[in-house]
Order: structure tokens, then sequence, then C-alpha cells
């Protein structure tokens, strides 16, 4: 074979190329289409992506302390003005469609950390299993809280708040709002942003249950962007992780590392209209009102998703059903929290911080 | 120079690229579709380039290369009118399957490698263009080329050899 024999091989199939009349319609009909598609994700529930990840503090600015009485300093201190840390908590809850508001279990436990200057975000897992003392109930893995503090008609603000009360003993940190997140509402925000790029650094085998797990679906390693059930399908996978809820807690950092990043792509934080709507995805309830939030969005929409830092727990398994201890380096972080100096500590700790 | 400047001059061109990078007219078809759609969407950062032409086949390029994770790929090919445009090559009528040998022995490489030999002896691209359109070193790209070379040596020759020793 020569290069001659190449060339000919090639000219020779010159004409099976598709014709250009039919592919310049197809592609032009398919132009209009995605771009109606992306108008309806510009209006659509954009804002509720933005809660998610970054914006998560955004939504709650108002409940600790950036209420109407605050909105001024909020305003005076986009526009360069003093600020404080804010501390934001953002839950996935275990809800299925048809189960009742007090049945609910939150399986991912974020700790948002927006610095004062607005210039960094700091997000800290807290692993599902570890066991903590619960206010006024027994000592309990962490996700317990969430479904005490739902009883009694209580419903997601009920267990936001008894969660709140259970990480602030664990910790020291007060938080300034909270967003809980059910299945569906993470598979909506997904959508409505078109889909959410994440990286993974080895490939994910997708089951529910230990018997079905031969017939996984296998996400290869590597950066793709996923559809809302895909997203979905992976936050929610722990079994075959090799440290199980750890792990699972790295994979929802990706995922809202990816949200920033497609909210920053798509500008959002820089429409208060958007902001506004996001609120409105269901499945999502958020602790806050109105304009501050709005505010608050302003100031983080220079935030890029390396300006995220995330960091988790280390494995601590102690075996048994008991639920999980938190090593020395995990209550270092936990205090780290508490004592607003997460910026030391994901300095000196960058084994605990997200390998993107 | 607006898209449909540039689609109404290149996109025949590009069609045939298509072919080459994939091997037939139906892929081809989704591919440079896939490609065009996004310049199209984009094509404020594609005209922004040095050469737009040159840009567009790194998308094209970049789009076959990834395709081995299916992302794109398998939602156009599960396009329920997938095939309809197929035309039939005249070529294949007439029974000239040795002389596809060629053909089929490419089909076999590895993507980048097809896409090194496309751009030198389809397009004619000089190595350091073909290394930007890839996306890698002179080097690298020069690589690609002998090894696939090399490749397509080994595979047309052993049916003669075996052949000959009986």
């Amino acid at each position: 074979m020569n290069e001659e024999e190449l060339r000919a091989a090639f000219a020779r199939h010159e004409a099976e190329a598709p014709d250009v009349q039919e592919l310049t319609n197809t592609i032009n009909q398919e132009v209009r289409r995605r771009r109606a598609r992306r108008a309806k994700v510009l209006t659509g529930g954009i804002a509720a992506a933005v809660a998610l990840a970054i914006a998560v503090p955004v939504w709650l600015a108002q409940r600790a302390g950036i209420g109407p009485q605050t909105a001024v300093n909020v305003a005076a201190s986009a526009t360069g003005g003093p600020q404080k840390d804010l501390n934001l908590l953002l839950l996935g809850i275990d809800k299925r469609a048809g189960w009742t508001e007090n049945t609910s279990r939150s399986d991912t436990i974020v700790i948002v950390h927006i610095q004062a200057d607005r210039k960094k975000i700091y997000i800290v897992s807290v692993e599902r299993d570890v066991l903590v003392d619960i206010p006024g109930h027994h000592k309990d893995k962490i996700n317990s809280a969430f479904l005490f503090g739902s009883q009694e008609s209580a419903g997601p603000r009920g267990g936001l708040d008894l969660m709140e009360k259970t990480i602030t003993q664990l910790t020291g940190v007060t938080f300034d709002g909270g967003v809980v997140a059910d299945f569906s509402a993470i598979k909506e925000i997904t959508d409505t942003l078109g889909g959410v790029p994440m990286c993974l650094p080895k490939p994910v085998a997708i089951y529910r249950t230990p018997d079905t797990a031969k017939d996984a679906k296998v996400i290869g390693a590597g950066c793709h962007t996923f559809p809302g059930s895909v997203a979905l399908a992976l936050v929610r996978q722990r079994d075959g992780l090799p440290n199980g809820g750890y792990d699972r807690d790295r994979t929802m950092q990706r995922y809202l590392v990816g949200v920033a990043q497609k909210v920053s792509e798509l500008n959002l934080l820089t429409d208060a209209g958007k902001i506004a709507e996001l609120m409105k995805v269901k499945g999502l309830t958020v602790d806050l009102g109105g304009i501050s939030a709005v505010e608050l969005a302003m100031q983080l929409r220079g935030i890029k998703p390396a300006d995220i830092v995330p960091l988790s727990l280390t494995n601590t398994y102690v075996g048994g059903k008991d639920g999980e201890g938190i090593t020395a380096e995990g209550r270092a972080l936990l205090q780290a929290v508490g004592a607003g100096t997460l910026p030391e500590f994901a300095a000196s700790h960058p084994q605990l911080v997200l390998q993107r | 120079m607006t898209y449909e400047e540039f689609a109404q001059a290149r996109l025949a061109s590009l069609a045939r690229y298509a072919v080459m990078l994939t091997g037939d007219g139906h892929r081809a078809q989704d591919l440079v579709q896939e490609t065009m759609v996004r310049a199209h969407l984009q094509w404020k950062k594609v005209s922004r380039a040095d050469s737009p032409e040159r840009y567009v086949k790194r998308m094209m390029v970049n789009l076959y290369i990834d395709l081995q994770r299916g992302s794109w790929w398998r939602r156009v090919l599960l396009r329920s009118d997938a095939g309809a445009h197929l035309r039939v090559p005249t070529d294949l009528a007439e029974g000239a399957v040795n002389r596809d040998l060629v053909w089929q022995a490419l089909a076999r490489l590895p993507r980048q490698q097809r896409a090194a030999l496309v751009l030198r002896f389809y397009e004619d691209l000089p190595d350091a263009e073909i290394a930007e359109v890839l996306g890698c070193t002179v080097g690298t790209a020069r690589g690609y080329i002998s090894k696939a070379l090399a490749t397509l040596r080994a595979r047309m020759t052993p049916g003669l050899v075996s052949g000959g020793s009986r």
C-alpha cells in the first residue's frame, strides 16, 4: 500500500458526501430548535440552580440577619462596602414520589460558606451516617435530624431547622439560611440548565440495590454534560464506591461545581428576574424571601467554579450499623467551619480538598 | 463573514471531509450536521478565529474523536429518521470490494490516526496545521501518521504473504 492508493481511496468515497441542500435545511431547523430550547432554559427554573450551587446562599440570605432590615447593608456592600461571612445549609433528601412530608432523611448535607469578600465559596460535606447528638433526641446518625425535625407537619422547614441546630451544636457555626432539595428538584434544576457538566475521576456503576449490581449501567470516567436523570442517578449512587457515602459526597460536590459553572456560563447571577424565577422549582424549599437574595446573587456573579473549594470528612468507618465516627482531621475541619477559618484550613489540609 | 456565507462556501467540502473521517455518508451527515449546528450557534466566536474554516474542522475532529463515549453520537444515531437521507454510493454497486480493502483497514485505525491521515492525504495540510487541528504537537501528529501508515501496510499485506507460502 502506498500513499497514492490512500489518496485514491479518499477520492473514490467523495461521492458519499451528504447532499448540501438537505444538510442546510436540517442544520437550520436544528439551530432554530436549540435556540428555542435555550430561550426556555433562560427563563425557566434557572434560579433553582443558583440556589443549589453557589447561590444556595443567595436564597437564604434573608433568614439569619439579612432580612429587610439589613437589605440596605447588603445592597451597600454590593458596591464595595463591608459585609460578613455567610453560612448556608444545603440538604438533599430522599423523598420519593408519593412519600409524605415526614418520612425523609437528608442523605446529602452540605455547608456552604461564603467569604465576606465574596471571592471564594467553601463547601463542606458532612457524611450522612456520622453519629451526632441531635438536640432533643438521642445520639443518632445525622441524617435522622431532618426526619425528626419534619414530624408533626413541620415538613421540610422543620427538618431543615433541626438539622441546622444539630450542626450548630456540632461545629459552632450558625446559619444564615438553608435549602432543601428532593430528587425531583435536582432533576429539574439540571434539565432547566440544559444539563450539568461533571468530571468523574473513575467510572461509576449506577444501580440501586446490590442484587441489581450486575445489570449496572456504567458511566465512564472523564468529563460529560449530564441530563437530569443521569445527574440524579450519579449523586444518589453510594453502593459500589470504595468509600461509600464519602465518595458520594464528592460526587455531589462535583455536581455543585458543575451547576456553578453552568450558572456562570449562562450569566444567571446578573439578572434579577431569572433569580426570582428560580425559587419556583417544585420540590425545592427555600428559606427566604425576596430582594436581598438578588443582591447577594449580584455580589456572587464574579464567582467562577475555580473559586469554589469543596472539602469533606474522610472515611472513619468503624464497622457495624451504628454509624460513623469523626477523625481528628474531620473534627478540625468542623471546628474551622465554626471558627470561620476555612481558608487557612483548606490551605493546610489539601488532602481534604476535592481533587479536580 | 456571516455564517450563511461561510456555509455557502464551505459546507460541501466539510461534508466530504466528514465522510473521510467517519467512513460513510450516514455518519458523515450526523457529524457535519452536529458540527455546523454548534458553529452556527457560536458563530461570533468561530468568526473571530484566524481561520474559521480551520476552527470548524477542528471542532469536527474533536467531535469525531470524542464520540467513543457515545454522548452526542448515540443520541443522533437514535434519531428515528437516521439514514433517511442516506445515499447509496455508486461505487459499491460496481462490486469493487477488493479495492476497498484500504477503506476497511482505515475503519479499524484509532480515530486520531485516521484523522491525521485525512488531514495529510485528503486535505493536504502541512504538519504544523495538522497538529493545530488535532490539538497536539507536531511530533505527535507525525507519529500518528507514520504509525497509521505502518498499520495499514501490515494489514494490507499479510493475506498476500500467507497466500504465497502455501
